[in-house]
C-alpha cells in the first residue's frame, strides 16, 4: 500500500511537471473549460430567471444539480486522465512494458496523469457549491455528510466506468468513442434526473447509474432521498466496481500485444 | 423545444463534423511536402475530404434521430413554405462554410507553433457555447442577444434552425447579410494565413 501510493506521487510530480512545460497550453485549456461551465451556468440561470422552478427545484437547487455534476466529472477527470492516453500503449505495444513492471497497472494506465488544471477547477465548483448550498438554508451537517458520502459513490462509478473503458480498449483498441459514450450520458445528468419521463429516468438512474451519480448526492443534501436509496445505490456502485475488475481481468486474458 | 433539440444536433453534425483538423498535424510532422507536391489544389483536396465526412456525418446522423423519433415519437414541426426551406438550405450552406474557413484558420496556426489542441479547443467550446447547440440563444437578454448577432457564431446552427422552425421573414435579411460578411471575413483570413505560413514554412526529408 505504502508502495503504490510512492508510486502515485511520483506518477502525479511527473504529470505536473508534463503540463508545466506548456505553461500557455495549460492556461488556455482552463480558459476553455471555465468557458464551457460559465456558458452552461448562464443558460440554467436564464431558464429559470423565466421558468423560477424546474420540476419543483428552485434556481439554488437546479445550480447545485449542475454544480454536483461538475465536481464529479472534473474529479473523474483529474484523476483518471490517463486513461484518454490508453489507446496508444495498446497499439504500440507499450502496455507491455508496464504490465511486466512490479506494481499494479492501474497506478500507470488509470490514475498514472493527474491533470492539474481539474484540480484548480475543482475547487473553483465547491467554493460555488458552498456558496449556493448557504443560499438554500436549511441544510444539516448530516445532510452535507451524506451529500459527500454519494460524492465518493459517485467517484466509484466513475472509476468503474473507465476501468471498463480500459478493459475495452484492450479487447476492441477503442478508447474515444467509448469516452464520449459515457461523457454524452453523463451530460444528460447535469440536470435533475426527475426531468425525464419513464421509463428513460428508471433507466438512466438504476440500469445505466449516471442518475446515482449526479442527481443522488444534491438529492440526498436536500434530504428528498427515501433510505431504501442509500442502500440501493451503494449496492449498484460495490456490483458496478466488482464487474467492472471483472471485466477486465476477462481483457486482459484475451490480450495478445505483438508476440514474442 | 423538442424539434429544435434534434434539429441543432443534425445540424451540429453536418456543420461542425470535420476533418480539418487533421492539416495541423501534417503541418507539424511534414506530411503536409507530400501533399503540396502532388499535381492537385491542396485547398480543394481538403474541400473534397470535408464534402466526403459531412455526407458519412449526414447519414448517421438522419438514422440515429430516426431511431430516436421512432423511439419516443416526440412532437416534431415539419416546415412546408418553400421560401423558408430555400433559406434554410441557404443559410446552413453558408454556416458551413465560415465554419470550414475557421476550423481551417485554427488548423493553420500549426505553422507558427506545434501548441494546436490548446486554441482548437477553445475554439470548439466557443462554438459550442454561443452558435446555439446547448440552448436557443433567444433565451438570453435582448442587448446580449443582438451583440451576440454581430459575431459569426449564432449564424453556424443558429440561424438555419431558427429559419427552419420559425420560418423566413424579412427582418432576418440584416443577419443573413451579416453572415455573408463574416464569411468573406473568415475566408480572407484562412487565405491569409495559408500565404503567410506557406512562405514561412520549412521541412527537412520526407
Amino acid at each position: 500500500m505504502k508502495k503504490s501510493w510512492k508510486i502515485f506521487l511520483l506518477f502525479t510530480k511527473y504529470s505536473l511537471k508534463t503540463s508545466f512545460q506548456n505553461p500557455l497550453g495549460v492556461f488556455l485549456f482552463m480558459i476553455g473549460k471555465l468557458l464551457r461551465f460559465a456558458t452552461f451556468f448562464i443558460f440554467i440561470y436564464y431558464l429559470l430567471v423565466n421558468t423560477k422552478i424546474l420540476v419543483g427545484y428552485s434556481l439554488p437547487q437546479t445550480i447545485i444539480f449542475y454544480l454536483t455534476y461538475s465536481i464529479i466529472d472534473s474529479l473523474a477527470q483529474l484523476f483518471f486522465r490517463e486513461v484518454y492516453r490508453f489507446r496508444a500503449l495498446v497499439i504500440n505495444a507499450e502496455f507491455d512494458t508496464i504490465l511486466v513492471k512490479p506494481y499494479h497497472p492501474f497506478l500507470r494506465i488509470l490514475v498514472g496523469g493527474l491533470d492539474i488544471m481539474d484540480a484548480f477547477i475543482t475547487l473553483l465548483y465547491i467554493g460555488l457549491l458552498g456558496y449556493f448550498i448557504s443560499q438554500v438554508g436549511g441544510i444539516s451537517g448530516l445532510q452535507i455528510f451524506g451529500y459527500a458520502g454519494f460524492i465518493v459513490n459517485s467517484f466509484l462509478i466513475a472509476a468503474s466506468f473507465h476501468i471498463a473503458v480500459l478493459a475495452l480498449a484492450i479487447v476492441t483498441t477503442e478508447v474515444d468513442h467509448t469516452i464520449m459514450i459515457y461523457r454524452d450520458m453523463t451530460k444528460m445528468a447535469s440536470f435533475p434526473i426527475d426531468i425525464y419521463v419513464e421509463p428513460i429516468r428508471t433507466i438512466f438512474t438504476f440500469v445505466i447509474p449516471v442518475g446515482i451519480m449526479m442527481s443522488f448526492p444534491a438529492k440526498s443534501l436536500f434530504g428528498l432521498l427515501e433510505p431504501q436509496l442509500y442502500v440501493i445505490s451503494f449496492a449498484i456502485s460495490m456490483i458496478a466496481f466488482f464487474g467492472s475488475l471483472k471485466l477486465w481481468t476477462f481483457a486482459l486474458r484475451k490480450y495478445q500485444s505483438w508476440g514474442g | 423545444m423538442l424539434t429544435y433539440v434534434l434539429l441543432i444536433n443534425f445540424l451540429s453534425d453536418v456543420v461542425f463534423s470535420s476533418k480539418i483538423h487533421e492539416l495541423s498535424g501534417e503541418i507539424i510532422n511534414g506530411n503536409i511536402i507530400n501533399l503540396l507536391v502532388k499535381p492537385m489544389s491542396i485547398m480543394k483536396s481538403l474541400l473534397s475530404k470535408e464534402i466526403a465526412d459531412k455526407l458519412v456525418n449526414i447519414s448517421f446522423a438522419i438514422v440515429e434521430i430516426s431511431i430516436l423519433i421512432f423511439l419516443l415519437k416526440p412532437h416534431i414541426i415539419f416546415q412546408t413554405d418553400v421560401l423558408s426551406l430555400l433559406m434554410f438550405v441557404v443559410t446552413l450552406m453558408i454556416g458551413i462554410m465560415m465554419s470550414f474557413f475557421l476550423s481551417l484558420s485554427v488548423s493553420l496556426v500549426a505553422f507558427w507553433t506545434a501548441e494546436v489542441w490548446a486554441p482548437r479547443f477553445i475554439f470548439i467550446m466557443l462554438v459550442f457555447a454561443v452558435a446555439g447547440h446547448n440552448f436557443p440563444l433567444d433565451i438570453l437578454p435582448s442587448g446580449m442577444y443582438n451583440a451576440l448577432l454581430f459575431t459569426p457564431f449564432p449564424y453556424f446552427i443558429f440561424l438555419p434552425a431558427k429559419i427552419y422552425l420559425h420560418g423566413f421573414s424579412p427582418d432576418l435579411l440584416g443577419p443573413i447579410a451579416i453572415s455573408l460578411v463574416w464569411t468573406v471575413i473568415v475566408y480572407s483570413f484562412s487565405k491569409l494565413l495559408w500565404n503567410k505560413g506557406m512562405r514561412e514554412f520549412s521541412f527537412f526529408g520526407k
